[in-house]
């Protein structure tokens, strides 16, 4: 059975949706931002996000574009193990999930994961992870931004460089009027669109063909597809797992949600994101299975996703997905923005100026920071040639080695700054060398396994006596009209 | 060895399944945390 | 999360010039569709070939490669085919991905049909590829330690997250102490 290749949106029907879309958001940024006069408003959300948001955030957060457009990819690519290779990266919400709760008990006025870092581990596990933390966050920043011109362009033809400034463009500006309000309240939508938007897909899929004829179709084209022993996918498995941990456990993208969490929502509303955010490469991976079963051609696998919504549901499909996608790149990229401002201000700018800094002054700082982010991304996506993504993964083992530090020193008093340093310095290190010269494949796996011997040696050579009330300690904030709780004496160290 | 057919139609309909009550369970609990107004 | 390496397969190079030729040929699919009735004779000359962009590939360690070729003006379909006479895409777009090939040596032919169905041209030369899958003893190996490094974290987490727990507990218990005694 031949389906010819539905025509896929307009370029004047994705301006419609793109102007529509990014008006609403900005809209809500704006209307949101009311509430984001204080720095700890604009920077946690007031501590006090309840569980529906809580759970929506995580979701939407992890649903980047490459979970929607590049599911489909990984199943094409490395069958149904790819699939479900992916889903895997869900286990660093559910591992996230108790850490969310000790960040919050032991950091009840805390801001970000540096800060964390600074108060247990000192300069020498700061520097490393400052470091680690800035490239990941800035690369991903860029490389999202580069992902929505480029799937602007495909979906409905808008130019790149049209299509993303307009996406870095209403990101910042909904970011820099609503601050976490702002990212958390559109995550909320973004997340029922998104699953809303995939089962519609995949059910408009099952009308057309059964499940049993997408297993035999590939049985027989692309047999190893259904394979338990591909061999590709089984060894990079934990890989791609611990470059998930790594990821979650030290961007602030999550410790800021764990701190904006009100108290004893963040383990439940974590949990629940996993469980939430599980399927989606599974249904986005479906669709690219069931591709050769549709009769679809394939010629390129990252655009299978929208091609087959296209194809089965017309021009209503290509709109979905044009949406699905513009709300899977925007809950990224403000997350992004957001996290990364709050590190700038508070573990940059405020520790290198004399005295303490008023709220006020946080809150316009934090806004001068996401509008040079937003400028930094944009013109680096601008001039990009495409191998900045090759870049990021070479993140893997750098956020792989940072997974001890963080574990071990949310829970063990021992775990010393002398183990924080080595376990990600020679993790990196390691890790990076391995993915230069074998593969990526393996390169986080060793970066972790390295930096967790490393970790160990050190903690051994030099174990730390770690008081963790210590950590409760101060904000360093001015008290502001809302603030209830007095100040106690600052602890500088 | 092939993964069975069972098994691709266990993670569909489950994965579908699991997407749809996760809908659900959002906007229950957005409606549970307004009337209590604990959205935020 | 972003992990699509294998080979040319990473996610940005991969958009590039495919991406903009599936583009302008998709939208061309949207324009009315006139002027292209039998009258008109649009067979091209005899002599019109159709070639693969890239007959030899690095051996493929998971089984899958993009094809592309050249196009032919009236060509209605595409169809490529591999040893089995096996028909592994059938469309439109001059490019095409195929995967989930087990091991072994795989030829591909690609024939342009036109609106009647009628062959106009088959590749001159077919696309060999050879398909190498990792030994499976390394997949587990890797997946073995993969698997230790991952019950490690989980057990240092588990137990971490227990003891303060517990602490907590004891904590809260001898603060309801201390609160009673002073009454």
């Amino acid at each position: 059975m031949i389906i010819a290749a539905a025509p896929v949106l307009s370029p004047s029907a994705g301006y419609v949706m793109l102007v529509l879309f990014g008006v609403l958001w900005i809209g809500l940024g704006i209307w949101w931002g009311r509430r984001a006069k204080s720095y700890d408003g604009f920077a946690v959300a007031g501590r006090n996000v309840g569980l529906a948001l809580g759970t929506a955030t995580a979701v939407a957060t992890w649903i980047t574009s490459n979970t929607t457009m590049l599911a489909p990819q990984f199943a094409l690519q490395w069958g149904l193990w790819g699939a479900l290779g992916y889903a895997t990266a869900s286990f660093g919400l559910f591992a996230f999930a108790p850490m969310s709760g000790r960040i919050r008990k032991l950091m009840p006025t805390g801001y970000t994961a540096v800060e964390f870092i600074r108060r247990r581990y000192g300069m020498a596990g700061t520097i490393p992870f400052l470091i680690i933390s800035l490239f990941y966050a800035i690369i991903w920043l860029i490389t999202m931004s580069m992902a929505g011109g480029k799937l602007l362009f495909v979906l409905s033809g808008i130019p790149y460089e049209v299509g993303m400034t307009v996406v870095v463009v209403v990101c910042v500006l909904y970011t820099l009027f609503g601050g976490m309000y702002a990212v958390i309240g559109t995550d909320f939508i973004q997340s029922i669109i998104i699953l809303v938007g995939l089962v519609v897909v995949a059910v408009a899929v099952l009308m057309h063909v059964d499940i049993a004829d997408v297993h035999q179709e590939l049985s027989v084209e692309r047999p190893m597809l259904l394979s338990v022993f591909f061999p590709a996918a089984i060894m990079s498995l934990f890989n791609n797992m611990l470059f998930s941990f790594g990821e979650i456990f030290h961007s602030n993208v999550w410790w800021s949600r764990a701190f904006a969490m009100r108290e004893g929502v963040g383990p439940k509303a974590y949990a629940l994101g996993g469980l939430l955010w599980l399927p989606v490469p599974i249904v986005a991976g479906f669709l690219g299975l069931a591709a050769p079963a549709l009769g679809i051609g394939i010629s390129q696998p990252d655009t299978v996703g929208p091609l087959v919504a296209a194809t089965l549901l017309g021009t209503g499909g290509a709109m979905l997905v044009f949406v699905v996608v513009f709300c899977s790149l925007a809950s990224s990229i403000d997350s992004l923005l957001a996290a990364t401002s709050d590190l700038i201000v508070n573990d940059i700018v405020e520790p290198v100026l004399p005295g303490r800094a008023g709220s006020q002054a946080k809150r316009r700082w934090s806004a001068i920071a996401i509008v040079l982010l937003g400028v930094l991304a944009w013109s680096a996506a601008l001039t990009s040639s495409g191998t900045l993504a090759e870049v990021l993964f070479s993140a893997g083992p750098l956020v792989g080695s940072c997974i001890w530090p963080i574990v071990c020193g949310l829970y063990y008093r021992r775990a010393s700054p002398l183990a924080a340093a080595l376990a990600m310095v020679f993790g990196s290190a390691v890790g990076l060398t391995v993915y230069f010269t074998i593969g990526w494949f393996v390169a986080s796996l060793v970066g972790a396994a390295v930096s967790g011997l490393f970790f160990l040696i050190g903690t051994w050579i030099s174990p730390d006596d770690f008081d963790f009330d210590s950590l409760a300690g101060t904000s360093d904030e001015l008290p502001t009209e809302q603030d209830e709780f007095e100040l106690a004496g600052v602890e500088q160290g | 060895m092939m993964f069975p057919l069972w098994f691709l139609q266990l993670l569909v309909v489950g994965g579908l399944v699991l997407c749809g009550i996760g809908v659900l369970m959002l906007i229950a609990f957005l409606i549970v945390d307004s009337k209590d107004r604990q959205i935020w | 999360m972003r992990i699509c390496h294998e080979g040319k397969w990473s996610c940005n190079d991969w958009m590039h010039f495919p991406t903009l030729l599936l583009t302008l040929l998709l939208l061309c699919q949207v324009s009315p569709v006139s002027g292209k009735g039998p009258s008109v004779d649009n067979r091209p000359p005899a002599t019109a070939e159709l070639k693969f962009a890239k007959t030899a590939f690095e051996r493929s360690r998971a089984g899958y490669v993009g094809l592309e070729w050249n196009t032919l003006e009236a060509a209605a379909e595409y169809v490529v085919t591999d040893q089995r006479g096996q028909a592994v895409y059938r469309g439109t777009v001059p490019i095409a991905f195929v995967s989930g090939l087990p091991d072994g040596q795989h030829t591909f032919w690609v024939s342009a049909t036109d609106a009647d169905g009628e062959v106009l041209a088959v590749a001159t030369e077919p696309a060999i590829l050879n398909v190498q899958h990792w030994p499976l003893s390394l997949a587990l190996s890797l997946f073995g330690v993969g698997l230790l490094v991952f019950l490690t974290l989980v057990a240092i987490l588990f137990f971490g997250a227990r003891q303060a727990t517990q602490r907590d507990r004891q904590l809260a218990a001898s603060d309801a102490a201390a609160g009673e005694a002073s009454e």
